[in-house]
């Protein structure tokens, strides 16, 4: 009786202690948004000349007279400090506003609606490439660990690694798509296509480049784990049970050699997104990654800020939400702390 | 035997990886899920766009756009410039772009050499210039529309100049020649609601000019008419910012089909055109400027058949390929070193205020043997901003390399050995950083120190901010010579910036002999006036090295055999002429 009182109150504390965790650990979010969204600003400030510069040809610019670059100044906001910019736009985000394209007056969102799910297209491709051929030869290689085999496969890794992604792209696209013409040169899409099936064809080399060249350090990563895996006790243990060596490979060893394996491939995607501007480029891929690019190169604030935000709102978020429910399910994390 | 245990960290850690996987594919999803499968329609974030397609317009041209479909990719011209994220307003460069120079109209007809051609014009039937230049007079076609089947009216053709003086994305030259409207000065500083010097009488338009706008025909064949309805509530400092531009209505012989930005846009043939109806759609690849990373993929795919490029390598990697051809073109485009001639911010006189020092620098340069390294001779030593032509008077010096003649003059001049250069340059291509290690070796061998550095971010004022004082100085830039490049519509923009006192004369201190040469080739519209005075202000150039000429570089315009008949003629493909694309026949 007096035990189950015990624990009912325990529970209950923890309870309380738990929520409270959680708002605090929501909360923390906020600050380092802030922080890393000022950073962000400040470093683009940082950046040679203003907006301004990046609008016109600088030529036209400097024929521009002393009150027509005042205007476009105050109209684009520069003539403000920079701390007074930086909450202006802080201000206009809490209130839903996520501004303009400073290049085309379009509404940021509508930019990001556009950009956002072709990158996401390609991006969640090649994670499906890499992940499942990287686990596959990556465990192959570590149940034949010293093979032919398994040498042969991390000479390939190597080689993977050190080839740069345009030079990967632009033989695919010597390959298949001049001399073979099985595939379109680039794009994503064209008048005729009417539906998601009639592209795939587009999708097929960039999201097999980059998927590809992300697959070796998939395959080196599961190669470890799945040794790692291997020199593990209940795999000893399930050896000693007799079971066939297939199941225990397969059963107990890559199923979790691939956890930690997988984590990392979803923690890729952040970096994905923003990394794939090369991919992009050499497939005319109309995704974020250029966008992203251009953005940052010619100082395009609100579209700079937005999609920065959003890559760290994904990443933080993450992080906050797995420390909550790893909290809610381990009692032995400090939920005071 | 041992049991087969997962220990309860084991447990939380792995319930922690798949929860961290979980939500890394939660967010995936919903992201992706915010667009839709495939992209969007087209456009139609435009006011213009939607109203256009709800026009007579819109549904002729629906039915091309099937006929298309139907057809797979014969009909088609593939070009490139596509926009990425908006159209470029026409007004700043008219015709760098494929859509600029057939979705719009303009008033008069240039030729392949932009002479404007005389007689029947574009939108204009006819005009008529006095023999002094004081007045032009145009009389619009009758019937005449926009995309939209509206009328195009002569007082839109007045709102046209008027808007487009206060915008900040004007052209020079048409800037010149609007600022010599009478009374464009009072219009402009806001005491005027009009410039008094355009009348408008029905279809005719009278501009009456202040002072002689020795460009003002031309002006008239690369300034494209935008409709008044769409635009007259932008502010027009942003009005390349305006929605107008994401999807433009203009009164060319193509209009705006569908837009894919920065995937594809399609330009479909406008009924209305009074020259006639093309019978192909134009397919636009997107390209940023005039720089097309995917040249030479898309020309071997078959997906180029009208593009131009500058780039050598671009047509050293095209050579050969069946179906295409490459014509050179020679344009006005000169690169040159800027010479700093104002004396330093600390007092210091130039390096290069001495003509002689210019000059050493000219024949210390082989720039034959340069071009042929670099350019793989695509390119040809100048000797004059104007490039080789009949604007170019004979006879100029050529500065053949001679490096005991630099070194000579060097000494006449009393150099200073330990005088090291200040150079900038602002392009960031390998054949730059090549010409700038080359010019510092020619030069080190007469002697002649230099530093070559990158300069990025505000150009306007590094490069171009004039000084306070046109007349002594001291410069307002911090560099002896700039690499630079010098695209030019008319010759008077080649050389107008180095009178005294013009807005982006940052390196020529006011010498009234070069004010008298310039003054004179602005005084008169006569053609062959101009030309005279021309040759007049290339032989001081050529003397003095005010600037120092390098290279011509031409452009090379391709074209493939699925073009059958039409382009007759070849111009500068960056600027408007009387092309004829409506009349082209496509395969």
């Amino acid at each position: 009786m007096l035990k189950r009182s015990f624990a009912a109150s325990f529970g209950f504390l923890r309870g309380e202690k738990m929520a409270k965790y959680t708002v605090k650990k929501i909360l923390g979010i906020i600050p380092m948004l802030l922080i890393i969204t000022f950073i962000i600003y400040w470093l683009l400030d940082l950046t040679p000349g203003d907006p301004i510069s990046y609008l016109m040809d600088p030529e036209a610019l400097a024929r521009l007279s002393e009150s027509q670059v005042a205007a476009l100044r105050a109209q684009y906001g520069l003539d403000d400090p920079f701390f007074i910019r930086y909450f202006k736009w802080l201000g206009r985000l809490l209130q839903g506003d996520f501004g303009f394209s400073s290049a085309s007056g379009v509404p940021v969102i509508q930019i990001m609606a556009e950009r956002l799910p072709a990158t996401l297209e390609l991006a969640v491709a090649a994670l499906c490439i890499s992940t499942i051929l990287g686990s596959v030869l990556g465990v192959l290689g570590a149940i034949n660990k010293g093979s032919i085999g398994d040498n042969v496969l991390t000479v390939a890794g190597m080689i993977g690694v050190s080839i740069p992604q345009f030079f990967f792209g632009v033989c695919a696209i010597l390959i298949f798509a001049l001399h073979l013409e099985w595939l379109p040169v680039g794009g994503r899409t064209d008048p005729e296509v009417v539906n998601f099936v009639g592209r795939i064809k587009y999708m097929i080399m960039p999201a097999l480049v980059l998927g590809i060249s992300m697959t070796a350090g998939v395959m080196r990563y599961a190669r470890s784990s799945m040794l790692d895996t291997m020199n593990k006790d209940y795999i000893k243990t399930a050896r000693s049970k007799g079971l066939p060596e297939w199941r225990v490979n397969l059963v107990h060893g890559f199923r979790v050699s691939l956890t930690p394996v997988i984590v990392l491939v979803g923690f890729r995607l952040p970096t994905l997104i923003a990394g794939s501007v090369v991919i992009e480029t050499v497939f005319q891929w109309p995704g974020i990654g250029s966008a992203f690019n251009s953005a940052v190169r010619s100082q395009n604030y609100n579209l700079v800020m937005m999609l920065a935000l959003l890559f760290v709102f994904m990443t933080l978020f993450a992080s906050t939400l797995v420390d909550i429910l790893t909290a809610a399910l381990d009692p032995r994390v400090k939920l005071n702390g | 035997m041992r049991p087969f245990i997962i220990h309860k960290e084991d447990m939380v850690m792995k319930l922690k990886k798949v929860l961290s996987l979980g939500l890394a594919l939660a967010m995936t999803v919903s992201l992706a899920a915010c667009g839709s499968g495939n992209p969007p329609p087209a456009n139609t974030g435009s006011a213009a766009g939607s109203e256009a397609a709800g026009s007579a317009g819109g549904d002729a041209a629906g039915e091309v756009s099937g006929e298309t479909a139907a057809a797979g990719e014969s009909g088609v011209l593939y070009s490139n410039g596509g926009p990425t994220e908006f159209f470029e307003t026409p007004w700043l460069n008219p015709g760098t772009y494929m859509y600029n120079k057939a979705l719009y109209g303009h008033l008069l007809f240039a030729d392949e050499n932009l002479a404007p051609i005389s007689g029947e014009g574009d939108l204009a039937q006819s005009y008529e210039m006095s023999e002094d230049g004081t007045t032009l007079s145009f009389t619009l076609r009758d019937g005449i529309t926009w995309h939209d089947g509206d009328p195009i009216t002569a007082e839109e053709v007045q709102w046209n100049i008027e808007y487009a003086l206060k915008t900040t994305v004007l052209n020079s030259v048409f800037r010149s020649t609007f600022e010599a409207i009478e009374g464009a000065a009072s219009y402009v500083d806001g005491s005027a609601e009009h410039i008094s010097g355009i009348a408008v009488d029905g279809n005719n338009i009278t501009l009456t000019f202040e002072k002689v706008a020795p460009d003002a025909l031309l002006t008239f064949t690369q300034f494209a008419l935008l409709p008044q309805k769409h635009l007259k509530d932008t502010d027009p400092i942003s009005l390349q910012q305006a929605k107008y531009f994401q999807s433009p209505i203009g009164s060319g012989p193509f209009m705006v089909g569908e837009v894919q930005m920065n995937n594809y846009t399609i330009l479909k043939p406008f009924e209305g055109y009074y020259g006639g109806t093309p019978t192909f759609t134009i397919h636009l690849n997107p390209s940023a400027g005039d720089s097309d990373a995917n040249f030479v993929t898309n020309a071997k795919a078959g997906k180029l058949d009208y593009a131009y490029t500058k780039n050598i390598a671009d047509v050293k990697a095209l050579e050969g390929t069946p179906g295409l051809t490459i014509d050179t073109v020679n344009v006005r485009y000169t690169r040159l070193l800027y010479l700093n001639k104002f004396n330093k911010q600390d007092g210091s006189a130039a390096p290069l205020a001495d003509p002689k020092v210019r000059q050493a620098i000219a024949y210390a340069l082989d720039m034959q043997s340069i071009l042929d390294g670099i350019f793989e001779g695509a390119a040809l030593p100048a000797n004059s901003l104007t490039p080789d032509g009949a604007d170019k008077i004979d006879g100029l010096n050529n500065y053949d390399y001679d490096p005991e003649k630099a070194r000579a003059l060097l000494a006449e001049a009393n150099w200073d050995p330990n005088t090291e250069l200040d150079v900038v340059y602002y392009y960031t291509d390998q054949m730059t950083q090549d010409l700038m290690a080359i010019i510092q070796q020619y030069l080190s061998e007469v002697g002649i120190k230099m530093n070559a550095r990158l300069v990025e971010g505000d150009l306007a004022t590094i490069l171009w901010k004039a000084p306070e004082d046109p007349v002594n100085g001291p410069s307002a830039v911090d560099w002896d010579m700039c690499y630079a490049a010098n695209a030019a519509l008319s010759l008077h923009e080649y050389y107008d910036r180095y009178a005294t006192g013009y807005s982006i004369n940052s390196h020529t201190p006011s010498d009234p002999k070069l004010d008298e040469l310039i003054a004179a080739t602005n005084a008169s519209v006569d053609a062959e006036v101009q030309k005279k005075a021309f040759f007049e202000l290339q032989k001081y150039e050529n003397e003095t090295l005010f600037e120092l000429p390098l290279y011509y570089q031409p452009i090379f315009l391709l074209h493939s055999d699925k073009i059958e008949s039409g382009m007759d003629k070849i111009g500068n493909p960056q600027f408007n002429y009387n092309w004829n694309i409506q009349n082209w026949k496509i395969k």
